[in-house]
């Protein structure tokens, strides 16, 4: 090994110590920001009761429908919805940067913006993975929906890349909306909604035409929820070629992501409206 | 009484003019369409267009208890924000009533989300939801407004007691479509449940809302109409005591500006 190897290879670990030290404190940032917005009691009586209500109510449709299959559908559709939800909502989140005028500072840093948004987000992504088990755990007894322990554990996985897919949509939103940050919410809203209409959450994505079935698929919720409800023998669908399907889906919005980052910063320094947040 | 409607219409007309600079008071209806096909999609895969016009009342409903709620947090943050929540507070004119006239401004405008859904269902699906009973429904339609903005009023409190309460406020959205029988009508949900349902003013006005859809005579109008007013005045009754207690707790601690 060349001396210019050993030196490339030394720099190469720095970089990476770094971008992890970036990513540690910004997550202990998004963790205090946690913190000041939630207790336990706030976070478990609000937030988490609304998130199992939602997946009660579009269950109890099974009910409505008189078809207890339906009920287990719109179950595990709703479960694995949520955890999208939950990391969605770091594009409205990322996006109040520009509001609390960090993003100039984020953009002058040697550091790329993406670690510093990873690390401060990165709690969003357990949370959401944690609370789409835990609902999942909670209303399954009630709703008749079976539990098979251990069996049903290959879930976890993809339920991770479901996450992370979602998570690269989130991000790719915030890059969107830093240059109008009083629509971060009404984007939020009408992007989960979406995906909850068309892409298998309450009915097979088969059911819409075909252009809405091909945007589907490049929504980072279909594929996932088509491996979990192949694992879980609610379709025949080929479990591990869809999760990795979603993977790529969503390494494809983070690359959008990445992409879209680089023009905010490129065109708000060219243009000087970095840190002008309309709204 | 009197002299509460001059600046009840004042704080309307206010509204009116805010709301058309800050469209994103309707925010929730961006989700409408979306809300509108899950529904639809799921009754006619069942084959069921008996289940149609409950399909497409419930993501107005949905729609018109976002607005309320939404608002009533906008409103307080955007009062605090602009340095005018402790004049509002000092003026002879219980907040409350202003919370109320401003609520119901957006509140009213929110029934736009009843174009969408029909409209929707038309475009999507070639549904067309005829009205039977137009009276009941258009009585029904207006109780159920005042219902919504009045009980938001008790959220506003939450507001005006901590910068966080949006938290409380995207909670009580589907615990509320739950036992308000929104879509799934309250007969259906376990026998313990039902007498908690029938102290939420939305279960009473979705069951009546969905009466006047459907061909068979609606029983029992007057009555119905007198339990959704009932729980109005409630509701409102519980809003303004509950708002009188938080800013008598923050003038007496000084925090009101700090909260």
């Amino acid at each position: 090994m060349t001396p210019i190897t050993t030196a490339r290879r030394a720099s190469r670990r720095a970089d990476l110590r770094a971008t992890l030290r970036v990513i540690r404190w910004a997550a202990r940032a998004g963790w205090e920001d946690r913190k000041a917005l939630f207790t336990w009691r706030s976070w478990t009586f609000g937030w988490f009761l609304r998130l199992v209500t939602q997946v009660l109510f579009f269950a109890l449709i099974g009910v409505l429908l008189g078809s207890e299959e339906q009920v287990h559908w719109l179950f595990v559709g709703n479960v694995v919805a949520i955890a999208a939800l939950g990391t969605l909502a770091v594009g409205p989140d990322a996006s109040e940067e520009r509001y609390y005028g960090t993003l100039p500072l984020l953009v002058a840093a040697p550091s790329s913006p993406i670690p510093v948004l990873t690390g401060k987000t990165l709690l969003w992504m357990a949370e959401a993975f944690v609370t789409s088990v835990l609902a999942f755990v909670l209303l399954a007894p009630p709703l008749g929906h079976p539990l098979v322990f251990p069996d049903q554990l290959v879930l976890l996985p993809v339920l991770a890349t479901v996450v992370f897919a979602n998570y690269a949509l989130g991000i790719f939103m915030a890059s969107l909306v830093f240059r109008a940050v009083h629509l971060g919410n009404t984007v939020f809203n009408f992007v989960f909604w979406l995906m909850a209409a068309i892409c298998g959450v309450n009915v097979a994505v088969e059911f819409f035409p075909a252009a809405i079935e091909r945007l589907a698929y490049v929504l980072p919720l279909t594929h996932g929820l088509r491996a979990i409800r192949g694992a879980l023998g609610q379709a025949d669908y080929a479990i591990w070629a869809e999760a990795g399907a979603e993977l790529l889906v969503g390494a494809a919005w983070l690359a959008l992501a990445l992409m879209g980052f680089a023009w905010l910063a490129e065109g708000g320094r060219r243009d000087g409206t970095l840190d002008h947040a309309p709204g | 009484m009197e002299g509460w409607l001059i600046p009840f219409r004042g704080a309307m007309r206010f509204q009116l003019r805010a709301l058309r600079r800050t469209p994103t008071y309707l925010m929730v209806l961006v989700t409408i369409p979306s809300y509108t096909v899950i529904f639809l999609a799921l009754t006619d895969q069942a084959d069921r267009p008996d289940l149609f016009g409950a399909a497409v009342l419930a993501p107005v409903l949905i729609a018109m208890w976002g607005v309320a709620i939404w608002v009533a947090g906008m409103i307080v943050r955007g009062d605090r924000f602009l340095g005018v929540l402790e004049a509002a507070i000092a003026t002879p004119t219980p907040y409350s009533v202003v919370l109320l006239a401003r609520i119901l401004v957006v509140t009213l405008a929110g029934w736009v989300a009843m174009a969408e859904t029909w409209l929707t269902a038309w475009i999507g699906f070639g549904v067309v939801i005829e009205i039977p009973h137009p009276v009941t429904f258009v009585l029904t339609v207006a109780l159920t407004t005042l219902a919504m903005a009045a009980t938001a009023v008790i959220m506003a409190s939450a507001f005006v007691l901590s910068r966080v309460a949006n938290t409380f406020a995207t909670s009580a959205s589907y615990p509320f479509y739950v036992l308000g029988g929104v879509l799934v009508p309250v007969a259906l949900l376990p026998a313990w449940v039902q007498p908690l349902s029938r102290l939420v003013f939305l279960s009473w006005s979705s069951d009546l809302l969905r009466d006047s859809l459907a061909l068979a005579p609606v029983t029992n109008v007057a009555g119905r109409l007198a339990a959704i007013a009932v729980l109005t005045v409630a509701g409102f009754a519980v809003a303004a005591w509950t708002l009188g207690r938080v800013l008598h707790h923050v003038r007496e601690t000084g925090e009101l500006a700090f909260r």
